[in-house]
């Protein structure tokens, strides 16, 4: 439980000088050589060998939302010869609260042997698939997939 | 002309009751004191609480004396399949007078003054929120104006900027909105809508009025917004005005949002209780 004695912030509030001790984390912002909070809730301080970590956490859970190189919890929605269409239910271990779009495309399912992929014979509608998201589309995300059900094979 | 086919709109023959109200000649305030005795640049007070709303990821709502203003924010969320590709996340904005709001009763869907109060709400807002932090993304903002008593927009600047804080939205600063209303040589802040009304034969040099959303840690202004004929040094001196008076709106912002976290856990810690007292008995 958050102690109500811990300092809190809101966006634009200056927090300290920015220098090489200081590292600005979740939260916060650096400006003309000031850290700034950027979301309303507690300051943490965390310390990692001669560097000081500074962040700021709110009581609910994060915005977030499916960026390139995140790994992403899918659930196959559509498949066909080229690609298979998902909807992308968590980020990083974090549920959405609304699911993304996402698409897997045949030569993204393995790193070997891209040609000889069938994409009915590695995804049916429904399976759960984790993946890394390759790159930001102009219609869909596309993911590399990195580890299949009932298979063992991981490529990234 | 679109009609509302989903509603039942009131018969053909009706007149409204304003019709018969007679029309007040001159800005009451030009003739002696502002009637809620207010000096000119006062702002009237003001009631301010973030997370009102339960479904939606963060809201607030502000009350200045009769301008109430709820304003209700969701997502991140996927964008719609028309919006082009941008690697910026999108603000969506949904200024919307309530039907009852105003003395003139309003439609159910959005106007030509919404829509433009949305494209003006939006434009204060964007410069202040971290759009690089959602990718493909946007955030929906809906604001409701409950009752309108003048300084509309500014209230809802200030209670969407809380909102977009209460919903965890990464911004560079909060917002906080300001009107005034011009008159001759007066400047009124915060007017109220009787202040804000200008009748037809009533026309001075300068009338007006200006609207700014202001950041006020960061020092600056995010949007202005003006409507009428006003000389330059008036505007000029308006906008210190206006930007000086978000300047002390600022606590009650900071002070509204830390009372939400500490509510949150409060409740938090309550419903901890509650759970111990189930597993005791």
């Amino acid at each position: 439980m958050s102690a109500p004695m811990e300092k809190v912030c809101v966006p634009g509030q200056r927090i300290c000088r920015h220098d090489e001790k200081v590292v600005s984390g979740n939260g916060t912002y650096t400006r003309s050589g000031f850290v700034y909070a950027s979301l309303a809730g507690y300051l943490t301080t965390k310390s990692d060998k001669d560097q000081v970590i500074i962040e700021v956490k709110t009581d609910t859970e994060l915005n977030i939302v499916p960026t390139v190189d995140a790994v992403v919890t899918t659930r196959v929605t559509n498949v066909n010869p080229r690609f298979c269409k998902c909807s992308i239910l968590s980020v990083g271990g974090i549920t959405l609260k609304e699911p993304f779009r996402g698409l897997i495309r045949k030569e993204d399912v393995r790193a070997t042997e891209k040609d000889k992929v069938e994409m009915y014979k590695c995804f049916r509608p429904g399976d759960i698939v984790v993946a890394r998201v390759v790159s930001f589309s102009s219609e869909y995300r596309r993911h590399n997939s990195s580890f299949l059900r009932k298979s063992n094979f991981l490529t990234i | 002309m679109p009609t509302d086919s989903r509603r039942l709109t009131g018969p053909e023959e009706t007149k409204s009751p304003y019709a018969y109200v007679k029309q007040k000649k001159k800005l009451q305030v030009l003739t002696g004191k502002r009637h809620d005795g207010r000096s000119p640049e006062t702002l009237r007070p003001i009631f301010l609480k973030a997370d009102v709303v339960s479904q939606a990821r963060g809201s607030a709502y502000i009350e200045q004396d009769n301008t109430k203003v709820m304003c209700a924010v969701y997502g991140p969320r996927e964008v719609g399949r028309k919006e082009d590709f941008s690697m910026k996340g999108i603000i969506n904005c949904v200024f919307k007078y309530a039907t009852f709001s105003c003395r003139y009763r309003r439609s159910y869907q959005q106007d030509s003054e919404e829509k433009d109060m949305s494209v003006q709400l939006l434009d204060a807002l964007e410069p202040a929120v971290c759009m690089h932090k959602f990718p493909k993304a946007q955030v929906d903002i809906y604001v409701t104006v409950l009752q309108n008593d003048g300084s509309a927009l500014a209230a809802a600047i200030t209670c969407a900027s809380v909102a977009l804080a209460n919903a965890g939205v990464d911004m560079y600063d909060l917002v906080a909105g300001c009107s005034v209303r011009i008159a001759d040589n007066l400047v009124l802040v915060d007017p109220t809508e009787s202040e804000e009304y200008k009748s037809q034969d009533d026309n001075p040099v300068n009338h007006g009025s200006v609207t700014l959303g202001y950041m006020p840690s960061l020092y600056q202004v995010s949007a202005i917004t003006s409507k009428g004929e006003i000389e330059f040094e008036v505007i000029k001196k308006a906008i210190n005005l206006c930007g000086n008076t978000s300047q002390t709106l600022y606590p009650v912002l900071q002070k509204c949002l830390n009372n939400s976290r500490f509510s949150l856990s409060l409740r938090f810690s309550l419903s901890l209780v509650r759970y111990h007292f189930c597993v005791q008995f």
